[in-house]
This record gives structure tokens, C-alpha cells and sequence, in this order.
């Protein structure tokens, strides 16, 4: 198990889509800075730039993208032929692939955060590092909503054994296109329970990202559980898709 | 007989479609084993099941009787295309393997890539290597850990004649040099009879016959064919010549399975002996011919 993890992050910085990735962020985070330079104020908070690199729509479709190449490349280039008979029980391989999803997650926001930080430096403005409890509580439940949106795109890859279908419902979630089926599911349940104040739109992964940004304490324990939940459930349907499907 | 693989009534069945029907394979340590069938007959699925990719639907497969678990990692696989990143090069593809098998020495990458003759393009990226290429570097995965069993799917498909020659001799050094023994699914029979030592034939999902190829010559492949208009006197006289190893199939055709540089002796005997000869001639049925007659089938295998 441990060797599989080496060989993935052997794998992970070896890759040419992991580091145009990131060069990628930097060049959205740059610009994004620059221009938000021109109408924001001299003075910039470091934890409002760290909070919006956890929430930024840019940063989670840099993800889906990476996430999705990188664990289909496995069975796309048929190299999980040469180790997958020799890894007992199989669902092993989630491991690494959900490892390497944590280290991700850390580098690329923090990535898109310090090239935020050295842009606004470099057009004059004054950075205020302003962390406290209540900001890295929130970074932490941001950095568990990603590793649960990120958890899907895994998955998605594993049970379709492609990258398009993670990399389009990657953007779609990212994009909030989805805000139509949430907003259809309150229509019906509004007219099943006329008096219900049910939002579906609470309880998504994208919406909860925004919430937790915006820090409010209700959002907060609400977006944990939201987190949790949607990480066990797409790690739980990626070990039993890769346990039970036969290697092709 | 002690076995390094057998297998028990293995079985896949994809939906209603049965792959693989209760197939009994037993394979010698230093066999070279040719798994012969056509397209579609299992073959591949059960090279999968082998290695460990593929679940079978039932039965079992062991290795040297012990726990199949505890020896996969002594299997080395290329089953289909070679299962390489076209983006790394052969040495990262190899060290790849290398980490997740937990090997340590250095010189590992190197050794491997000099085994299988890529040391002008361990640093090359594989999207630039021929088939051959490829086909060298899947062996050279494949060898990652000293197996003592590799499994090699339609190895020489799509090679060149030199290709063929090329992955021909890395397989025969390897069985005589390192005792690694070979599992060699392929449709091209010729070749695989210029090196295989036992064959197991499958149609549609089943092993109809496995033998060795001592069991094939004595199964009558190579033989002389004598018609003759007396064949009970042809007998008498080839019993007098010392020839012990012939058949009557019918009342007009012997076939002698010994002495085949001595079709002109023969004759000169029966001639003398007031028996006419009708026809005489050598059958040597090859592997493919025995192999057509076995399934009933047509020339494409």
C-alpha cells in the first residue's frame, strides 16, 4: 500500500498536467488580483484572499481537471494492468488516489493564494494578515468541502472509467448549473408539502462552499455534515465500483 | 505431478454470454505454454483471471498449490497492449512499476531496460517507440520482480517479421537463462510452435486438449500416408522390415509414424513382395493443422 502511495505522488510530480495546473492558477490568480486592484480598497485582508481561493469557482474547475487526467490516466494508459493483480483487496488503489487528492487541494489553493498576495503586493497594495480561530476553522471546513467535491470527481472516474463525465459534471457543479435540479427538487417538494421550507440548495456541496465563505456559525456544523456525508458516500461507491469491476 | 499453476474449473460469465467454461489448465514450472484459440474463444479472459484482473464468475486457480494470493506478485503480465504512460519514458515507466513492487535497487531500471535491448531509448518518451518498442518495454514491466510466471497475451500481434524474431529470443533467453515460465496466448501458430513446449487449445470458453509436444508428434502429426492394393500382405511386410509403429485406418490406407527418410525403401520392399504401391507420401501436419482438425474450424484462426 505504501509503495502505491509513493508511486502515485512519483507519478503526481512527474505529470505535465500537474504543473501546467498550477501554472494555470497563477495566471488566473494574477490576473483575477489585478484586476480586483482596480476596484478595491488599498488594503487587502489575507484571509479574505485565502478564504476566496477555497471558493473560487476557477480553482475548483483547475481541480476537477487535474483530478479527473490524472486518475483515469491509470487505466486510460492500461498501467493499472501492471499492479492492480498484485494489490489485494483492489479497493486499496483508492487510497493513494484520495492522498494525492488531499495534497492537491492544499497546493493549489495555496498556490492561487500566494500569487494573489504577491500580485497585490507588486501593484502597491498593503496586505493585512489577519488570521484568527474563526478563519482557519473555516478554511478547515472549506478544505473538507473540496476534499468531498474532489472524493466525487474520483469517483466519477472510477464507475464511468472515463474522464468526460468528471470533467463535465466537475464544471457543471462548479459553474452552480445545477441550481436548476435543486431548484426543481423544492418545486416538487413544495407541492408534495405545501407548508415545507425544505431548500435542497442548503445541503449541496457548492452552495455549502459559499455559506462556510461567508462565515456564518448556522452554515458551519451544517456544511461539515454536508461535507462528510458526500465524501463517505463517493468513497464508499468508488471502493465497491474498483473492487467488483474487472480490470479492461 | 507438482504444478507451478493449475487451474479448477475456472469459469466468466458476462451476463448471459459464458467466456470461460470450467477450463482445467496445468502448467509445468519451465513450460512454455501456448494458449491457442481463436478470436473470441476465452483466451484472454483467462489470461486475466490469472493475473488477477478479472474475478471469475467460479472455480479456482494455485500456485504450486498454496495460496493464490501470496503469489500473484510473483506473476509478470502483458496481457493486450502494454500497459505504459506515452508521456514518461521507458525508465520512469519501469522505475514506476519499480516503486509500487517496493524494489529498491537502483540499478533495477537499467537492468531491465538492458534485458530487453532498450538501452538506446531508456530515455526516449514511449509515444515516440515503434510496436516493437512498446511490446519490449510491456516485457520489461512484466519482469519487475523476478516472476516466475509470465503471462503474455498475443505478444508478436502487429510485429514485423524482425520484430517477431526480436521478442522470439528475449522469451527463449529468458526460459533457459532465467527458468521464468511462460503462459503465450497467440494466433500466429507457426511461431509459437518454434518455441512452445505444452499447448492447451480453447474453443468457445472450453480447453478441448492440452498436450505436449512430444503428445502431439505422437498424436500422429507427422506420418507417411501408404495406399497400396493389398494392404493385410503390406502389413506382413512392414512388420518384417522392424516398422512396429503404423495403423491401419482402412482397408486401403496405412499410416506408419516412424522411419520417415524411408518412404523409398518402403516401396522397393512392397515391389518386391508383389505389392503394388498406389500412393506413398510425408504428411507433416503442423500444429495448425492439428489444431484445425481439433476444432473442425477454417484457416483463421
Amino acid at each position: 500500500m505504501f509503495n502505491i502511495i509513493k508511486m502515485d505522488f512519483y507519478r503526481m510530480f512527474k505529470t505535465v498536467s500537474f504543473w501546467v495546473s498550477l501554472i494555470v492558477a497563477v495566471g488566473i490568480s494574477m490576473f483575477t488580483s489585478f484586476i480586483a486592484n482596480l476596484f478595491e480598497m488599498p488594503d487587502m485582508s489575507a484571509a479574505y484572499l485565502i478564504i476566496q481561493a477555497f471558493s473560487s469557482s476557477d480553482v475548483l474547475i483547475i481541480c476537477t481537471i487535474f483530478i479527473s487526467i490524472f486518475v483515469h490516466a491509470e487505466s486510460k494508459n492500461g498501467f493499472i494492468k501492471n499492479i492492480a493483480g498484485q494489490v489485494k483487496p483492489r479497493s486499496k488503489l483508492i487510497l493513494p488516489k484520495l492522498l494525492i487528492l488531499i495534497s492537491y487541494i492544499i497546493i493549489l489553493p495555496l498556490v492561487y493564494f500566494l500569487f494573489s498576495i504577491l500580485t497585490f503586493i507588486l501593484v502597491g497594495n498593503n496586505i493585512i494578515f489577519d488570521f484568527s480561530i474563526d478563519i482557519f476553522m473555516t478554511i478547515a471546513v472549506e478544505f473538507l468541502l473540496y476534499f468531498a467535491f474532489g472524493s466525487i470527481i474520483i469517483m466519477l472516474c472510477i464507475i464511468s472509467n472515463s474522464s468526460a463525465l468528471s470533467i463535465a459534471v466537475g464544471i457543471m457543479m462548479s459553474a452552480r448549473i445545477f441550481s436548476i435540479i435543486y431548484a426543481a427538487i423544492d418545486f416538487v417538494v413544495s407541492k408534495i408539502n405545501p407548508g415545507s421550507t425544505f431548500t435542497s440548495f442548503k445541503y449541496s456541496l457548492i452552495s455549502n462552499m459559499q455559506y462556510v465563505a461567508n462565515m456564518n456559525d448556522d452554515s458551519t456544523v451544517r456544511a461539515i455534515f454536508v461535507g462528510i456525508a458526500f465524501a463517505a458516500a463517493a468513497i464508499a461507491i468508488s471502493v465497491l465500483s474498483i473492487q467488483k469491476k474487472d480490470i479492461k | 505431478m507438482e504444478y507451478l499453476l493449475t487451474t479448477s474449473s475456472l469459469t466468466k460469465q458476462y451476463g448471459k454470454q459464458l467466456a470461460v467454461n470450467h477450463v482445467d489448465m496445468h502448467i509445468k514450472k519451465g513450460d512454455i505454454y501456448g494458449l491457442i484459440g481463436r478470436n473470441g474463444a476465452g483466451k484472454t479472459t483467462i489470461l486475466k483471471m490469472i493475473s488477477g484482473l478479472a474475478k471469475p464468475t467460479q472455480g479456482s486457480y494455485s500456485f504450486y498449490s498454496d495460496n493464490e494470493s501470496l503469489s500473484q506478485c510473483r506473476i509478470g503480465t502483458l496481457i493486450e497492449a502494454p500497459g505504459v504512460y506515452q508521456n514518461f519514458s521507458a525508465k520512469e515507466n519501469i522505475k514506476l512499476k519499480c516503486i509500487a513492487a517496493g524494489i529498491k535497487d537502483k540499478n533495477e531500471v537499467n537492468r531491465l531496460i538492458e534485458l530487453v535491448g532498450l538501452q538506446n531509448a531508456g530515455s526516449k518518451k514511449v509515444k515516440k517507440f515503434s510496436l516493437v518498442m512498446k511490446q519490449r518495454l510491456g516485457i520489461a514491466l512484466a519482469l519487475v520482480g523476478n516472476p516466475e510466471l509470465m503471462i503474455l497475451d498475443e505478444p508478436i500481434n502487429g510485429l514485423d517479421p524482425q520484430g517477431i524474431v526480436e521478442i522470439r529470443s528475449i522469451i527463449e533467453k529468458l526460459n533457459k537463462e532465467n527458468g521464468i515460465t511462460f503462459i503465450i496466448s497467440s494466433h500466429i501458430l507457426e511461431e509459437l510452435s518454434k518455441i512452445a513446449t505444452r499447448y492447451g487449445i480453447i474453443e468457445k470458453g472450453t480447453m478441448i486438449k492440452e498436450l505436449s509436444v512430444d503428445e502431439l508428434s505422437n498424436e500422429g502429426s507427422e506420418r507417411i500416408v501408404l495406399m497400396t492394393d493389398n494392404n493385410p500382405k503390406a502389413i506382413e511386410i512392414l512388420t518384417q522390415m522392424n516398422i512396429s509403429k503404423f495403423k491401419a485406418v482402412d482397408e486401403k490406407e496405412i499410416h506408419i509414424f516412424e522411419r520417415f527418410q524411408d518412404t523409398g525403401d518402403i516401396t522397393m520392399e512392397l515391389a518386391l513382395n508383389g505389392v503394388k504401391t498406389i500412393q506413398i507420401y510425408l504428411n507433416n501436419d503442423d500444429l495448425e493443422n492439428y489444431y484445425l482438425k481439433l476444432t473442425g474450424g477454417n484457416k483463421n484462426v
